[in-house]
């Protein structure tokens, strides 16, 4: 009886309903397309501070007067100031040793292809290093005095396994052989297995695509090749203008308050074992500039804390314009479900006059209220993913991906709008009188 | 009133936006399975009194005990339940909704009261000649057919009482003669019916007949 009555009510209050329907539509479009947008730059953006993995910044002490945009320096090759990459080995011999998970150097040089601009950064991929045994004696096993150095892996594939890679990684050591982030390779045209000739200072090298690289983040618009290579160009035998160390480290909230923020030089003594032998990213960064002469070690957390708020902030505005888009949509449904509502007066008064009870008429429009809301959560997730794609393409210059919980949120909030503006109207109809059925005809 | 009193009607008064006074302190018993005619010219207060038996509307003076309940002290949900348990209505305009097909009509009632039942409906509006009439609509119904139909529906959940309002008002001789047979079936099978009608003839049928004039009984006999 029920999917009769509700049957009956669509094909014979299509432009009502068809209201409802708009309202749940327009609501649910909204929220869909803020979650997908939402969902995506914040991911976007998380991935591009994980891209990091590496969570420490070493580079030249003098470093902080040279040109630097976009990680990229200007200064010219004479007057760089660079660390020495031999020097990177004694990382692995800090008190947290253990907690250093991988490092890389980069090396930096704007060179052309096909009269592009690209950036070409020489680093180590994959490769194998000796750490040196220079730690105190009594931490030295024994083992240790008798054989041959231990040896560390690290370089790009260590700290930055979040690199979606196309084709293959450069061989160590081989200097034909390019990494080629996805942005370039779409601007030039190359995928992994061509070649393509670069340009530095009037010295042409032909490079091999080993891979594409996708990160999302500035890695998309780099060339990676071996250090040597980029060492050539520049006609230095060695010389990097940065290193990348990832290490696992403690929030700094997990520490005493006493010396949260406080510099080491005004820690007491207690205050500054306590800290030192804290894995925290400031004593660890703090123990690398203590075995890498010359060297500037410090946290890039700051970029993330900042960024970190930003997502906040964007968060709670996105909350607020979909809760007011949301709130406004149900206002619709409830307006056209009044509107329904006293147009079947008649009906109702009928239906009560021969035995329906509140909950019956009640559940009739909660029904065909959830229907609508359903199918209008349906049409508004498309709609919303199409809208996403647009403002994607508008606003962010990139397509946005699907996301997963936009769908069966969207759906969720579609029905609850379609039921929460149909609350008043539903009251509204339970108490109408049967005697009206009587009097108006 | 052999077998005891199904409604007591005692001192009920009805005011229209607080001065119209359609009923004035009537006093009237209507035994289990009697048959009443409520009789008496226009404006005379014979509507109201059946919306008030019925619970459509409520007295503004005076107590309905419908089976030993006071339906005065009834709350809204207790009047329906009383309503869909208790009270079966035949109305003058018959009120079909419009857009289910007879035999749904029949089984919307059923629905409301438990679980709709088609082969139940089908042998209710069989019993009132509509056996070939199942799945026309209302509007595709004749006067006396559509009011044979309400009366199937006013009858297919068992109720103790059937309320009519002028059920014949707008048939002819013949369909009216076709739905009294109805009412007299009803009778003999219990109903306690309470009937409105201007027609002597109908009146004629009731084992009591209650005059109203302005709201007041003026005889019954
Ligand atoms: N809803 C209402 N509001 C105000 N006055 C009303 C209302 N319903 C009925 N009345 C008045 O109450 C009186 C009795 O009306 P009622 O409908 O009971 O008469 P009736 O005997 O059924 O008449 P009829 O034979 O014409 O149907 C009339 O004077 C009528 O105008
Ligand atoms: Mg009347």
């Amino acid at each position: 009886m029920l999917p009769r009555i509700i049957k009956e009510t669509f094909l014979r209050r299509k432009k009502w309903v068809a209201v409802v329907f708009l309202a749940v539509l327009l609501g649910a479009s909204l929220a869909s397309s803020l979650l997908t947008v939402y969902g995506d730059v914040s991911g976007k953006m998380s991935r591009e501070l994980r891209s990091y993995g590496a969570n420490i910044l070493v580079r030249p002490e003098s470093a902080g007067l040279e040109l630097e945009v976009g990680g990229i320096s200007y200064t010219p090759p004479s007057a760089r100031v660079l660390l020495d990459e031999k020097e990177l080995p004694k990382i692995k011999t800090v008190f947290w040793k253990n907690n250093i998970t991988g490092f890389a150097p980069f090396l930096s040089v704007l060179a052309k292809v096909n009269n592009e601009t690209v950036v070409l950064s020489g680093t180590w991929f994959e490769k194998t290093i000796s750490v040196p045994q220079l730690a105190p004696r009594q931490f030295a096993n024994k083992a240790a005095a008798t054989k041959e150095a231990p040896t560390f892996t690290t370089g790009i594939k260590a700290i930055a396994p979040w690199w979606r890679l196309q084709g293959d990684w450069v061989t160590e050591g081989d200097l034909d052989e390019a990494i080629v982030g996805a942005e370039v390779a779409r601007k030039l045209g190359i995928a992994a297995g061509d070649r393509f000739n670069t340009d530095y200072e009037g010295k042409s090298t032909m490079l091999k695509v080993a891979g594409v690289v996708t990160t999302g983040g500035f890695e998309d618009s780099q060339v990676f090749v071996n250090l040597p290579l980029v060492q050539q160009l520049l006609g230095i035998s060695y010389g990097i203008d940065k290193a990348l160390v990832g290490a696992l480290v403690t929030p700094e909230s997990k520490i005493v308050r006493s010396i949260k923020g406080k510099r080491p030089d005004k820690m007491t003594p207690e205050e500054y074992e306590l800290w030192y032998c804290t894995p925290l990213v400031e004593s660890i960064a703090y123990q690398i500039e203590e075995v890498i002469p010359g060297a500037e070690a410090g946290p890039i957390r700051q970029v993330s804390e900042a960024e970190s708020s930003f997502l906040g902030k964007t968060e709670l505005l996105v909350l607020l314009i979909t809760g007011a888009a949301l709130t406004a949509s149900a206002l619709g449904v409830m307006a056209a479900m009044n509107t329904m509502v006293m147009h079947r007066r008649r009906e109702i008064a009928l239906m009560k006059a021969i035995g329906a009870h509140d909950s019956q008429v009640a559940t009739i429009f909660f029904l065909e209220a959830g229907i609508i809301g359903l199918s209008g959560g349906l049409a508004g997730y498309l709609a919303g993913l199409g809208l996403a794609q647009l403002i994607g393409r508008e606003v962010f210059g990139m397509p946005f991906s699907f996301s997963s919980i936009a769908f069966p949120v969207t759906l969720a909030l579609a029905i609850v709008i379609a039921l929460a503006g149909s609350f008043v109207p539903v009251r509204r109809a339970i108490k109408t009188e049967p005697v009206i059925l009587l009097r108006e005809v | 009133m052999s077998n005891g009193t199904l409604i007591d009607i005692k001192g009920v008064s009805k005011f229209y936006n607080g001065k119209v006074c359609a009923l004035d302190k009537i006093n009237l018993a209507i035994g289990k399975g009697e048959w009443v005619s409520i009789m008496g010219p226009s404006g005379s207060g014979k509507t109201t009194l059946l919306n008030i038996i019925s619970c459509l509307d409520r007295p503004s003076a005076g107590l309905v005990i419908v089976g030993g309940a006071d339906i005065g002290r009834l709350d809204h949900t207790e009047l329906t339940r009383f309503r869909r348990e208790t009270v079966g209505l035949i109305f003058q305009q018959f009120h079909l909704v419009p857009y289910l097909d007879a035999l749904e009509n029949v089984m919307l009632a059923q629905y409301f009261h438990s679980i709709a039942d088609e082969e139940e409906a089908r042998q209710a509006l069989e019993r009132v000649g509509l056996g070939d009439r199942l799945r026309h609509m209302p509007s595709q119904l004749s006067g006396g057919e559509q009011q044979r139909a309400c009366i199937a529906r006013a009858l297919i959940n068992q109720p103790k009482l059937v309320l009519a309002d002028e059920p014949t008002g707008n048939l002819d001789q013949k369909n009216e003669e076709l739905v009294m047979e109805l009412f007299q079936a009803m009778h003999r099978e219990g109903h306690t019916i309470v009937i409105v009608t201007h027609d002597p003839d109908v009146g004629k049928l009731a084992d009591r007949r209650v005059y109203l004039e302005h709201g007041s009984i003026r005889s019954i006999e």
